[in-house]
């Protein structure tokens, strides 16, 4: 499976009040596998983009390819589309409504039209693959889990579908460290195991490199960098001017590189930026 | 889709009719609407059209943003001109089995679409040059009188302005509900109406859960500001009348002799 995005603009509200050009020009692929972080401050055009992914919105102009299919066109089969392309919103968890959280993930799966047993299989997988425990939970109400469950029960959602591409817009918005850090390693044995390109926003930069094995930088609707995510962050001045920043270990990296002479280091985690540190002591040691 | 509803919105502008008083607007609305029931003929409408017609050139509202929110009532305004044809007794032109269409029926449906479609654009012309909070305080003064016999007319005008300012939001909430409910695969376009009903509920139920939510977060937000309901507060905008509301009183007074004496012109039908 593949992405191919070809100089999509859109427009909101086209000659009314509220015109916004949301998308303008934009054109990228992606590979199979791939795992794409996308950047950009509020109201960049971030989900804008994403929602043209699976044909919720119709561009103003140009086109998308999910494999050989051009989505954009008149008359594609659009739950054919919507079940290779999950998209899962920002705050998954306001569209819950189901009885129990089975039933809730069974929702996508029942409008694919799939058979009893299959639905049953996907459910169980799915919510197994969020984290979550079946027996205990399949028969609870989602308004009941907690804020963190409740995400993971919504995405499961998505998942049971077993989408070729999976998008998440800001998967981890509003969530304590905790959750945070069980949404990330969540989504990540969801790639490895289900083998898809995934594609996800972030503001947290730290996990766009731990995630991303590319990163796009939205400004203004449009991609204004495209890169692995050691190319992206290596413009920070670039990235401070868009009311962007780079992970806090490079923030102190630069801060160093700033303040001593022969320092040099690329590094974008912790691990890195340490590893980098020492070896430059040792070396002044020596 | 959702979004298209243009109805209670408001159109930025600063036209005469944009800075005339709230409650100039709301008393020339209500006078509209009566005079709409007043007509009776052919003539009146074409007066009642036109002036309509003056008052939207004059307020620089786009036409097609107006008529916009005339199509998600379409289909009343449908229904009610079918009922008026079918149902009134008269001249038959055209029988079929039990249905017949008369002359006076087809005169009143047609009349009553036209009142309909009038009196959806002449309220919506309120609404799309009067900021809602503007068009609420105008109530609420204009309501003041009553609240000597018990009317409460602070709290209503308050329950207005939050509706009226929640609108949008919940608009933007549906519209994202269906979305992420489309994007599980649920179809609302196709099937029979008993599916289509059905098809509703993954979007119903969402929605109301937010609203709930939106509300008890506006409610501890009020309190948090100390809000303890009407007495003794008072504006920060008090409003006044001026120049541009005498002369609209004395079109409005003028207006209305012509809609009377409308009544009187002869016409063919
Ligand atoms: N439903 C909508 N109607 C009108 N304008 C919108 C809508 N959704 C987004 N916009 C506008 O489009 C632009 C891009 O928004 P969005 O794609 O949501 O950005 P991001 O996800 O990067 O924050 C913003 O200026 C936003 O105000
Ligand atoms: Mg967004």
């Amino acid at each position: 499976m593949s992405i191919s995005v070809k100089d999509l603009t859109y427009i909101y509200n086209p000659g009314m009040p509220g015109e916004t050009k949301a998308l303008d020009g934009v054109s990228f692929d992606v590979a199979d596998g791939t795992v794409l972080g996308i950047i950009g401050h509020t109201g960049s055009g971030k989900s804008t983009l994403l929602q043209h992914l699976n044909g919720l919105i119709r561009p103003t102009s140009g086109e998308v390819y999910i494999g050989d299919v051009c989505i954009t066109e008149k008359d594609v089969k659009m739950t054919e589309i919507r079940r290779r392309v999950g998209l899962v919103f920002q705050y998954p968890e306001y569209q819950l409504f189901e009885e129990t959280v089975a039933k809730d993930v069974a929702f996508g799966p029942h409008n694919l039209g799939l058979s009893e047993e299959e639905i049953d299989r996907r459910v169980k997988e799915a919510i197994e693959l969020v984290g979550l425990d079946y027996d205990e939970i399949k028969d609870v109400s989602p308004f009941e889990l907690s804020g963190g469950m409740k995400r993971r029960a919504a995405i499961a959602g998505v998942i049971a579908m077993e989408p070729e591409i999976l998008i998440l817009d800001e998967p981890t918005a509003g969530l304590d460290p905790a959750a945070h850090r069980d949404i990330l390693s969540m989504i990540r044995r969801i790639h490895d195991e289900m083998n898809i390109i995934l594609i996800f926003v972030s503001h947290n930069m730290s996990d766009i490199v731990e995630m991303s094995d590319r990163v796009i930088v939205m400004n203004e609707g449009k991609i204004v960098l495209d890169g692995t995510p050691r190319e992206v962050f290596s413009r920070a001045e670039e990235l401070y001017g868009m009311g962007l920043s780079v992970p806090p270990a490079r923030e102190i990296i630069e801060l160093i590189k700033s303040k001593t002479v022969g320092f040099e280091s690329e590094a974008l985690t912790i691990d890195e930026a340490a590893a980098d540190i020492k070896n430059h002591l040792e070396a002044a040691r020596a | 889709m959702i979004r298209d509803i243009t109805l209670g919105q408001y159109f930025p502008g600063n036209s005469v009719i944009h800075r005339l008083d709230a409650r100039t607007k709301i008393i020339a609305t209500l006078l509209y609407i009566v005079e709409l029931f007043v007509v009776n003929n052919f003539w009146g409408f074409i007066i009642a059209g036109a002036v309509l017609a003056i008052i939207i050139a004059v307020s620089k509202v786009p036409v097609k943003f107006i008529f916009r929110g005339l199509t998600p009532v379409l289909m009343i305004i449908a229904f009610t001109f079918f009922l008026n044809i079918f149902m009134v007794d008269g001249r038959i032109l055209w029988q079929w089995k039990f249905l017949h269409i008369t002359y006076e029926g087809l005169i009143r449906a047609f009349f009553m679409a036209v009142r309909l479609v009038l009196l959806i654009i002449g309220s919506s012309m309120m609404t799309l040059t009067t900021k809602p909070i503007a068009l609420t305080d105008g109530l609420e003064k204009l309501l003041k009188p009553f609240s000597k016999i018990g009317l409460p007319s602070h709290e209503l005008a308050l329950m207005m302005t939050i509706a009226l300012r929640f609108i949008p939001t919940l608009m933007e909430e549906t519209d994202k509900i269906i979305k992420a409910q489309q994007a599980r695969g649920s179809d609302f376009e196709s099937g029979n109406i008993i599916q289509r009903a059905k098809s509703l509920i993954p979007i119903l139920i969402p929605l109301f859960v937010s609203s709930f939510r939106i509300a008890q977060e506006l409610a501890l937000a009020m309190e948090a500001r100390c809000y303890h309901g009407g007495s003794g507060r008072t504006r920060m905008n008090e409003i006044h009348f001026h120049k541009g509301d005498a002369i609209a009183a004395v079109l409005m007074v003028l207006f209305l002799a012509v809609i009377i004496a409308s009544r009187y012109i002869p016409t063919i039908f």
